[in-house]
């Protein structure tokens, strides 16, 4: 639900983005509903990989983990949040990652066609390409660590910050299409946050966030017939390239943190 | 936040009972404007945090404790308050590795998806700036500009005022989105996975409205009663803790009224203090600590403090 403020600023924070028009996507591929999982390779990819399997147990066939830089997210904060469940999760986990340079190459696809998933859902890792989603006889997802349609592309949880938007620090859980983030939204919501949370330990939460999201979405689907979704309209929104976060953007959001400027913005929407 | 070293101070013995509502890594609409969500790896460390303190006990030991010897070290448990998913979700694996349980207080109504919790619509309508339209109507039952909306709904808690809420919150929604809110309580088949893994299932009221104020004393027993129904045919067995929703302003009235209606069980608060065999045992009566949602010192300053206002 979407209403306008005072200062004429459009506010929505539903936990289904029911602002946008909903429509339905048929599940129709016959067979077992089976799950493969796309990550990057860093702890938060894990953890992802690792929640699959111990939600869906042998219904998960494969995990393809993309090899690349490090970039966003810093490790210590990763093993801080999450290291520990991890482990456990390591424990009961019977797949172990396929390590892939690029998730487009003929061996990939090829080997992803052989699995036949009905699901593929992903996790940062890369963009990805038609012939791959054309393997999957379901539905593929993606958990993409911004708030759908208004925050799209890199970085996302870096300009919320930047734009002081709090209410729209979030993850989506969307369509995987070639598009950037633009598929369909199936769920959507807003992170939980403390008040001593740094800009790391926030981009962590909402990845975990998502995580969740997604074994909602699926546990949802897989007795399903149709899923409810949402269409991001063409145009809305901003897309972030990578590029675009310079030191000068990432200097400002630092400010802000340095002010406690996310502990008065907790207090400020607990306040009424 | 995340390489806190803190100084591990020692606690009088006792049984602290830590008290939290959701653990999840989601804080959305309907929870945000009110607080006290605790991120899953915040709850880990609590739980490591003061097993290096005392000795982790279920609900049902740390009263058998209670009743039967001296307690003579610190004991901790936790007590999750309306029932929310997170808690099966996220709390129930990590008190499983540490080898203890939990106690979740449910209102029958959330769990059988026939009332959303009104505070929570308060939170929704806070989120999308609607709480002009619920303030304009609150200006009949005495709300001045510059009141809080949070503290007045509860002073003047009534049926109007709940319908008020209720009106915008529906105007404001759409079907799908009431229905897809319940998400976040736990189901009957929840309460009755988490019974099954050992957990005290408590009644926490059937619609969480503020009965132990004065203006709302006349439904206590009825509130609780309608959820011990619901208890009983979900768990087979009556509950045996009555927990006290929104004790805040809670009066010897309100004691003698629970008193007159709970039978044989213990009447649960929040308070902020330590239970100890004198202080329990003879009314019957357990009290928690509202875990503080932060940094690890923090949490532990507030053990200190609580530590030190319970003890002689």
């Amino acid at each position: 639900m979407t209403t306008v403020t005072k200062q004429g600023r459009k506010v929505k924070s539903d936990m289904i983005p029911s602002e946008l028009t909903p429509g339905k996507i048929k599940l129709t591929g016959e067979g077992e509903r089976t799950i493969v999982v796309f990550t990057g390779n860093q702890l938060r990819h894990d953890r992802f990989a690792l929640r699959m399997q111990h939600e869906f147990g042998h219904r998960v066939i494969g995990w393809f983990q993309v090899q690349c830089e490090a970039g966003k997210g810093e490790s210590g904060v990763e093993e801080a949040l999450f290291a520990d469940e991890v482990k456990v999760l390591r424990k009961g986990a019977h797949l172990k990652p396929v390590v892939v340079s690029d998730p487009d190459a003929h061996e990939v696809v090829d080997q992803v066609r052989e699995l036949a998933p009905f699901f593929m859902v992903t996790l940062g890792g890369a963009i990805y390409s038609e012939p791959l989603l054309q393997c999957v006889r379901g539905v593929a997802l993606n958990q993409h660590d911004g708030w759908c349609p208004e925050y799209k592309g890199a970085n996302t949880v870096d300009w919320t910050f930047y734009h002081r938007d709090i209410a729209h620090l979030g993850n989506t859980v969307h369509i995987l299409t070639s598009g950037m983030d633009a598929g369909p939204v199936v769920r959507r919501s807003s992170v939980c946050l403390v008040d001593n949370d740094t800009r790391e330990s926030c981009f962590a939460r909402v990845v975990a966030l998502g995580t969740e999201l997604m074994c909602e979405v699926v546990a949802e689907a897989l007795e399903a017939d149709e899923i409810t979704v949402y269409d991001q309209p063409c145009g809305s929104g901003c897309t972030y390239l990578n590029h675009e976060l310079t030191p000068e953007v990432i200097k400002a959001i630092d400010r802000d943190f340095q002010n406690g400027w996310l502990s008065f913005e907790l207090s400020r929407v607990r306040r009424f | 936040m995340l390489m806190e070293q803190i100084e591990r101070k020692e606690l009088s013995p006792g049984w602290y009972i830590l008290l939290y509502h959701d653990i999840s890594w989601e804080e959305n609409a309907f929870l945000r404007s009110i607080g006290g969500t605790c991120p899953p790896d915040v709850f880990r460390r609590h739980v490591k945090f003061v097993a290096g303190l005392g000795e982790l006990v279920s609900i049902q030991e740390g009263q058998r404790r209670l009743i039967e010897k001296p307690i003579d070290k610190p004991l901790f448990s936790f007590w999750f308050d309306d029932g929310l998913s997170g808690v099966i979700k996220n709390a129930l694996p990590v008190l499983e590795q540490a080898g203890t349980t939990g106690a979740v207080s449910i209102c029958s109504c959330f769990v059988n998806r026939s009332e959303f919790f009104w505070r929570f619509k308060l939170s929704y309508l806070n989120s999308i700036d609607a709480m002009r339209f619920l303030r304009s109507r609150l200006k009949k039952h005495g709300f001045q500009p510059g009141n809080s909306v949070r503290t007045f709904t509860l002073d003047h808690f009534s049926p109007d005022i709940a319908g008020y809420i209720d009106e915008l919150f529906t105007r404001f929604t759409t079907l799908h989105q009431r229905q897809d809110a319940y998400r976040m309580f736990m189901d009957s088949h929840a309460v009755k996975t988490l019974m099954s893994h050992g957990w005290v299932i408590a009644n926490h009221t059937a619609r969480h409205y503020p009965i132990s104020l004065e203006h709302s004393l006349h439904l206590l027993g009825a509130e609780f009663n309608e959820c011990e129904a619901a208890i009983e045919l979900v768990c087979q067995s009556p509950s045996q803790y009555w927990v006290i929703p929104f004790d805040r302003k809670s009066s010897p009235k309100t004691v003698a009224i629970a008193d007159s209606v709970r039978g044989d069980r213990y009447i649960v608060w929040v308070r902020d203090k330590v239970n100890t065999p004198g202080l329990c045992n003879a009314e019957r009566m357990l009290y928690r600590i509202v875990a503080p949602i932060g940094s690890l010192q923090h949490f532990m300053d507030k053990l200190v403090k609580v530590n030190a206002l319970s003890l002689p």
